[in-house]
């Protein structure tokens, strides 16, 4: 009887990722071997072109460079300014936890676009934060630049890196940082010998769910790079919505940046797998 | 001061209002198997961690083999603890569980493969030294929080209930080799308790702690024999209290007067005449005897036999029922009237206020 409800229950979420995720990838993937009409949207006749033309590397590299690059520096800055915090977090009063993780949740109640767009106005030359650096005698504009990028990819991904590092970090057994103290170990060789080797799933977790939307991202890199920082989310998003569409080439392009991120990542989620010991 | 290896002087910890530890002084010495004895909440694990360093107490000093360090933090005091639910690094094998200590003390390789070997061997572990814990038992598991505090050989051992997760039997195997290793170390152990049979059988001395206090210091034999509170001798082992009314004294012997019948206790505290007391008696101090030998007759209202004694609770007076235990049974059935007799040192005289 268990088993018939637990079979019934894993239906409802089943269907969603059928319907909504599966289906549409194969669409893409079934795109993706469809040749270009002269409107830039498909044509069904089979064709390997679109992957044979991603052999020709000269216009995706440098944006998928530009992307693999964002989604480290994102995935590091993310995980340096997170761990304590969800350190910090996981080791606080429930009371005060409750209160620490609503606010870490608080700004997703806004769209991302919206907030995207509110770092736009903040990053212009005209903008505050430009304008408060100007006062401070730095001449920086951060808008159309790498850093403007990156700042909003940090600032939309943090919270992301906290929440499963917080997880971990509060399952962790106090019991083995005080076992650790106990047997002369400082506060440092017991952050590096117990609580980041225990966090590792965390980790793992928090540097996967951030790097591999980051890498695919378009909306910071298209809003507030302002064309300058070309990345494979912004290739992708103008091969179906630019002025030049190229609907099968686009999902070609989508479904290889799939596949590199799935392949890079793949051994780490092995690595969650293995920390059994952790639960 | 080299007498002593442990001393706590007036210490006392307050979680908000609720003092936990009140005003406990204790005095250890070297070599010492001591134990902190008590029912949950009263003090005795809290007493430990300010041992250890991890709980600061509002109040009072902690010395440590004639240092104090009363405001040191754990790893900087010459203490090792075995927590209750061992603690062992989960990411680590036993191997370098037991090595951790010695790694942080930055020892040459080859010697802390010797150490880690003779403290596998101490707990005979050896052959598991690539396990993790999640591997072990719970028992090897215990061995290897053992090991690994003791492998940077201490001064002092602290235990934390280490063998409440364990079953009888091996609590009890456990029990044995703790004392035998303990004697051969000749490491101070403290070791929090809540297990009164434990404590017994285990320490040289123990303290009894009740509501954040130390109510009782002494040996096992001691504390057993004349508890010198009703606490005391309620919560180890069992005993029966009667109230009464001092009617004389003689400086060395009392007759009290408990309901209609009277009882002649030793003892060489003054007292008054009609002062309350509580006399306590053990139940196996007691003696089932024919009816005319003893002015307590009663009937026999129950009966429990449970194997390695029986026990029967007598009415003698309508307000009085005495409990006596009797290793063999004897043909007595409930309902039967009995006579119940003792000797006169097996009763104890407790002041009538010290109900702590």
């Amino acid at each position: 009887m268990k088993r018939f409800y637990e079979g019934v229950s894993v239906w409802p979420g089943a269907c969603w990722l059928l319907v909504f995720f599966a289906v549409p990838l194969g669409i893409i993937a079934v795109i993706s071997f469809t040749q270009r009409d002269l409107a830039g949207l498909i044509r069904w006749e089979f064709t390997l072109d679109n992957y044979l033309r991603l052999l020709e590397r000269s216009f995706w590299v440098g944006p998928l460079g530009n992307s693999v690059a964002l989604a480290v520096l994102t995935t590091v800055i993310c995980l340096v300014l997170g761990y304590p915090l969800a350190y910090v977090l996981a080791r606080s009063p429930t009371r005060r936890k409750h209160l620490l993780l609503f606010l870490v949740v608080l700004p997703s109640f806004t769209n991302f676009l919206v907030r995207i767009y509110a770092w736009f106005i903040l990053l212009r030359p005209e903008g505050w934060l430009s304008w408060g650096l100007r006062l401070l005698g730095i001449e920086a504009n951060l808008f159309g630049s790498w850093v403007g990028v990156l700042i909003g990819l940090v600032y939309g991904y943090l919270p992301f890196m906290i929440l499963p590092l917080y997880a971990t970090l509060e399952r962790l057994d106090y019991a083995l940082v005080e076992a650790a103290y106990d047997l002369g170990a400082s506060r440092w060789q017991v952050f590096r010998r117990v609580i980041f080797p225990l966090s590792r799933p965390g980790i793992v977790a928090g540097s996967i769910v951030v790097f591999l939307p980051v890498l695919g991202e378009f909306l910071a890199p298209k809003l507030l790079g302002g064309g300058k920082v070309p990345t494979i989310g912004v290739l992708i998003e103008e091969k179906f919505l630019g002025r030049v569409p190229d609907w099968p080439l686009g999902a070609a392009i989508a479904l290889t940046v799939m596949a590199l991120g799935l392949l890079a990542v793949s051994r780490h989620f092995h690595a969650v797998r293995e920390s059994r010991w952790v639960g | 001061m080299d007498e002593v290896s442990v001393e706590l002087r007036e210490v006392t910890k307050r979680f908000g209002s609720v003092a936990v530890v009140e005003g406990v002084s204790l005095q250890i010495r070297p070599g010492e198997f001591f134990s902190l004895l008590g029912p949950s909440g009263c003090g005795k694990t809290t007493t430990l961690r300010i041992l250890a360093g991890f709980v600061q107490p509002d109040a009072g000093e902690v010395f440590i083999a004639g240092k104090r360090v009363t405001h040191l933090p754990p790893n900087e005091r010459d203490v090792n603890m075995v927590f209750q639910n061992y603690a062992l690094f989960p990411h680590l094998t036993v191997e370098q569980n037991v090595a951790f200590g010695l790694e942080i003390q930055k020892l040459p390789r080859a010697q802390i493969r010797k150490r880690v070997g003779w403290a596998l061997e101490l707990v005979r572990l050896c052959g598991l030294e690539s396990r993790y814990p999640h591997q072990l038992s719970g028992g090897q598991q215990q061995r290897v929080a053992l090991a690994r505090a003791l492998v940077t050989q201490p001064s002092v051992l602290l235990l934390d209930e280490p063998l409440g997760a364990l079953d009888l039997k091996l609590r009890q195997q456990m029990q044995l080799e703790l004392k035998k290793l303990q004697r051969e170390l000749a490491i101070t152990f403290l070791y929090v308790t809540h297990d009164q049979e434990e404590a017994l059988t285990m320490s040289d001395r123990l303290a009894v702690m009740n509501q954040g206090r130390v109510v009782q210091v002494g040996t096992p034999q001691e504390i057993y024999e004349r508890p010198a509170t009703r606490f005391v001798a309620d919560f180890i082992g069992e005993s029966n209290f009667l109230e009464g009314r001092v009617v004389a004294w003689d400086g060395k012997k009392a007759l009290v007067q408990i309901g209609s019948l009277s009882a002649s206790v030793i003892s060489d505290r003054p007292l008054a005449l009609h002062q309350w007391v509580t006399v306590a008696v053990r139940p196996e101090r007691l003696r089932l005897c024919p009816c005319g030998r003893s002015p307590w007759t009663g009937q026999v209202e129950e009966l429990i036999y449970s194997g390695k004694e029986t026990r029967y609770r007598v009415r003698v007076s309508p307000e009085v029922t005495l409990l006596v235990s009797s290793p063999t049974p004897n043909g007595i059935g409930v309902g039967d009237r009995v006579g119940v007799e003792w000797d006169e040192h097996s009763l104890r005289l407790l002041d009538h206020e010290a109900l702590l």
